[in-house]
């Protein structure tokens, strides 16, 4: 099971490139989409949920093309939009019911589905009242409810813990990472931490480029001894600033605690700490910067 | 089998999300009044001298005329944002991800607006069935009768409204305001075509089904008054002496319900026309920052710089012109030109065209930040100085539309007209402006004006025909002026409370 991304270019009218030129292979497991605003990760997202077409390449699923025969993925197939809509005077059995329909899943099949995702996903108790009253939270629950209701194999969540609180965010976590088994995840988050449990590949865009795609491990790896946490005075740490990567900065009376990313030592006290994926993200997107 | 699951999904949804929005509930307290109107005698239908018992035969003939003209024409506007629905709550990404056919979307909306328009109708026979009762003068019911009408007449006719609201939808230049205009235009030719060419024919196959009423009708006349020419009116009129008839229902045959049900065939190849050029919302939000954006900066600058009240109100003048663009110049060439040759016995045809220039600036008078999401910022202006530069901007914009009608009647030394004109203009501006205020949206200015116009200076009711200049009419003017000027005054008002 493999869904490819080949070559995909997507720029408009006014010249504005989008995405340019990228190639990515995505396999079962959780592949962690990061990358700074404006860096194509929602049109990458909305082309291989086929809501957008690209200007050239191809998508490959099962060996088909998905830019000219969106329905061989769109019926395995689950999405979460960046931002959403829903029907405020319906109730959220009935707005899965309908989307239930659109899915293809019909009769006892779709009432059990409906029943269980509520229940997993702690809605149970409000699946009666109006959606308009749902809080924020409630409806990205909702909507997450929506993706997995035809139990998709390629499954596109683009920012799946906004408006979450800690608690939700982590029993997201947890879901995905049971999911990702058998599916395909594609998961965009600004959160780089969330990733950090569930992902087994990490893919960085920037400007419309691929800038780095491989597992966290290897990544990780990469800048072990070059991460350093350290002390330092505060009239110091401005200087510093300007010349080093400094993922951290927690600032006290007279001295700031820092936490730089250097291939050298960057000051005599500073001392060699465990990267984490966060430092990961910084190191990739300001080398290409 | 599933494809009819995903139909009847979508048709549920549809059906459910706006069967308890604000619009329907107007809806139906609109077919409450019709039903009121019936009941206390205040809506007649009338052949020539004739009017018959208020037996089912004859409420229900009304009932569904009613429907074939004025119910039809304007549950338009309740069925015609149905994909807009989608769009606008942001349920299309969904959508668009999903194996969901555009043939599949597009006949699950048809049905679900088509239920929704139904019901308006159920509930307006329902209420007639009591108008029945109340009356009294006849104590017979006839439930099959009411049926028949309602699945026969009503339901053909509903189901093409629904067809064309999503065809309207499906085609870019047609949605939005533009379309709500080109609707009436579109209504009146098609009714008036089908009545004329298939009419005489088939009377059954003409689309609203007046001319399967209306022959029936005639014919229960006929039975008494052979020489009966079958003239007949829906009207508001009361006064006038009548002979009264009984009438029996139209007399169903195979047939002619086949016929009737063949319509509904024609509406499901319209919605398989906008099934062919709907988008399926792939694409649909083309641009990363949609093209609103690019409004609201120039927007919000030009009326937070305006300062005076004078200058606020050139603003407001300088966005209603940008709004208009060539087109409405064009037509103000046009309106000057055409007033100057036509005999003054046309004239206020070339008014109406005049009045109709300007509709679509207009319609965002009261509304304009809603459209561009700036009501926020415009908070700090102060809201008599904001509605009294809009109004003065809509007044003049309406005073320029009718430019040629205005040098006409100078030319005419008509001073009647002229002062007809200045206070159509005060009515309307300030229609525009408490639409707009109140229902924070274009579509119920664009609405409203549409109705009064069907029934105003198309329809010929004196009352509501705000283009006519007559004799005697200084007090209509007036009224008009002064109803006008309320309504600004009130608008104040309602837009303090918004």
């Amino acid at each position: 099971m493999r869904l490819s991304v080949e070559g995909i270019t997507k720029s408009y009218r006014r010249g504005s490139v989008v995405l340019n030129e990228l190639n990515l292979n995505l396999e079962p497991g959780v592949a962690g989409l990061l990358g700074p605003n404006g860096a194509g990760k929602t049109t990458l997202m909305k082309i291989l949920a086929t809501v957008l077409r690209p200007s050239t390449g191809a998508v490959l699923w099962k060996g088909v093309n998905v830019v000219d025969q969106p329905q061989s993925l769109r019926r395995t197939l689950g999405y979460l939009p960046q931002s959403f809509g829903i029907y405020p005077h319906l109730t959220a059995v009935d707005f899965l019911r309908y989307m239930a329909s659109v899915k293809l899943l019909v009769g006892r099949a779709a009432h059990s589905r409906i029943e269980e995702l509520l229940s997993v996903l702690n809605l149970a108790d409000v699946k009666d009242r109006p959606l308009s009253q749902y809080s924020g939270g409630m409806r990205q629950r909702l909507g997450i409810a929506v993706a997995l209701l035809n139990d998709p194999e390629v499954l596109i969540l683009d920012e799946p813990t906004v408006g979450l609180d800690p608690q939700e965010r982590a029993q997201l976590r947890n879901l995905i990472s049971d999911l990702s088994a058998s599916k395909i995840v594609l998961y965009s988050t600004h959160v780089v931490s969330d990733l950090e449990a569930v992902a087994s590949q990490i893919v960085v865009l920037k400007e419309g480029r691929l800038c780095r795609a491989a597992p966290p491990q290897e990544l990780l790896e990469e800048l072990t001894g070059k991460v350093w946490e350290g002390q330092l005075a505060n009239d110091e740490t401005a200087r510093l600033r300007a010349d080093w990567l400094v993922s951290s900065l927690v600032r006290n009376k007279h001295e700031s605690r820092l936490r730089v990313i250097s291939a050298t030592r960057p000051w005599s006290t500073a001392a060699a700490t465990a990267p984490s994926l966060e430092d990961v993200y910084l190191s990739i997107t300001s080398v290409h910067q | 089998m599933r494809t009819l699951s995903q139909v009847l999904g979508v048709a549920r949804a549809d059906f459910g999300e706006r069967v308890r929005a604000q619009s329907f509930s107007v809806a139906v307290i609109l077919m409450l009044l019709i039903a009121y109107a019936v009941a206390t005698g205040k809506l007649r239908l009338r052949l020539g001298h004739y009017e018959g018992v208020m037996n089912t035969a004859w409420i229900g003939s009304m009932l569904a005329l009613t429907i074939s003209t004025f119910v039809a024409l304007f549950s338009f506007y309740l069925i015609n944002n149905t994909i807009a629905l989608d769009l606008r709550s942001g349920v299309h990404q969904l959508l668009a991800a999903s194996p969901l056919s555009r043939r599949s979307y597009c006949f699950g909306k048809w049905l679900g607006s088509t239920s929704l328009l139904m019901s308006l109708v159920i509930v307006l026979f329902a209420a007639g069935m009591i108008v029945q009762w109340i009356r009294g003068e006849a104590d017979y019911f006839d439930f099959a009768a009411v049926l028949a009408l309602m699945v026969a007449v009503a339901l053909p006719m509903m189901a093409l409204v629904a067809a064309a609201g999503l065809l309207f939808e499906t085609t870019a230049w047609l949605r939005g305001g533009a379309g709500n205009l080109l609707w009436i235009l579109c209504f009146l030719v098609v009714i008036q075509v089908s009545a004329k060419v298939f009419g005489p024919w088939s009377p059954a196959l003409d689309l609203s089904g007046l001319e399967l009423i209306r022959s029936n009708l005639v014919r229960c006349v006929q039975a008494v008054d052979p020489q009966f020419d079958g003239r007949f009116a829906l009207t508001f009129i009361a006064h006038g002496n009548f002979q009264s008839i009984g009438c029996n229902p139209i007399e169903w045959s195979f047939p002619l319900l086949i016929q009737r049900f063949a319509l509904i065939g024609v509406s499901a190849g319209v919605v398989l026309i906008a099934a062919w050029r709907f988008d399926r919302f792939v694409d649909a939000d083309k641009e990363p920052v949609p093209p609103v954006a690019s409004w609201r900066k120039p927007y919000v600058v030009s009326l937070l710089r305006a300062g005076p009240p004078m200058k606020l109100m050139f603003e407001e003048l300088r966005l209603m012109l940008l709004e208009g663009g060539t087109l409405w110049l064009v037509g103000v060439s046009a309106c000057i030109a055409i007033a100057l040759l036509v005999p003054m016995t046309a004239i206020s045809w070339v008014l109406l065209g005049a009045w109709l220039l300007p509709v679509l600036p207009l319609s965002r008078l009261g509304c304009r930040e809603y459209r561009h999401g700036t009501q926020d910022l415009l908070m700090t202006v102060p809201v008599l100085q904001l509605i009294g530069s809009r109004w003065i901007a809509g007044f003049i914009l309406l005073l320029a539309s009718a430019t040629g009608v205005l040098i006409r009647y100078a030319i005419e030394n008509d001073i009647d007209g002229i002062a007809a004109v200045i206070a159509s203009a005060c009515f309307v501006a300030s229609l525009a402006v408490a639409c707009g205020v109140i229902a924070t949206s274009e579509k119920m200015f664009q609405v409203t004006y549409v109705a009064l116009i069907y029934v105003g200076p198309l329809n010929g009711v004196p009352l509501w025909n705000f283009v006519s200049v007559e004799e005697g009419d200084a007090w209509r003017w007036a009224a008009y002026a002064v109803a006008g000027l309320l309504m600004a005054a009130l608008t104040r008002y309602a837009r303090r409370w918004m």
